[in-house]
């Protein structure tokens, strides 16, 4: 099977707000 | 207390310590059950610990509908929950909202559910509207070409 990345991992993250808590 | 929890939080995810994150987490939400900022943390260290069902009952019992469509997406593709994937996916088409992260999951369940035209469909529009110097365009273009050769 050809190599096939999980791109949508990339735009599950913590939220931007943290640094401001 | 809560700001210092929240440091603590913020340095253990660049450590990508996930586990320690959500034991300060736990802290927060003890102290203050609704905040919002901690669920979400919580949602996304479940997910970095590939804890999908642990993520999405959270997703569903503390978020609404309209709130993290992408974590509950991804969680929904992980755990191979097509049908509810898809009835989401519907769902948010219908509403106009085309998420740039809802397009990976689609065409990624496209792929793995042997759909390989829809799954050529949305790599081929992607790759067009993706600039070339950046990484993410390589990883378009290698999923591009394995729904590609899948057809083939
Ligand atoms: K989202």
């Amino acid at each position: 099977k050809p190599l096939f990345f999980d791109i949508a991992f990339n735009y599950v993250d913590f939220p931007p707000t943290l640094s401001q808590r | 207390v809560i700001t210092q929890l929240f440091k603590d939080v913020e340095r253990l995810v660049s450590q990508e310590e996930y586990a320690k994150v959500l034991r300060s987490i736990d802290k927060i939400l003890q102290l203050n059950p609704e905040d919002n900022d901690a669920l979400h943390c919580k949602v996304i260290s479940y997910i970095r610990l590939g804890k999908y069902q642990n993520a999405l009952e959270l997703l569903q019992k503390s978020f609404s509908d309209e709130n993290l469509i992408s974590e509950k997406a991804y969680c929904f593709y992980r755990l191979n929950k097509f049908d509810e994937l898809l009835n989401l996916l519907r769902q948010y088409k219908l509403g106009n909202k085309n998420e740039l992260s809802l397009r990976h999951i689609e065409a990624q369940v496209a792929y793995k559910t042997e759909d390989y035209n829809a799954s050529v469909e949305i790599y081929y529009a992607l790759l067009k509207e993706t600039d070339k110097n950046l990484d993410v365009y390589n990883d378009i273009l290698t999923n591009f070409n394995a729904a590609k050769a899948a057809l083939l």
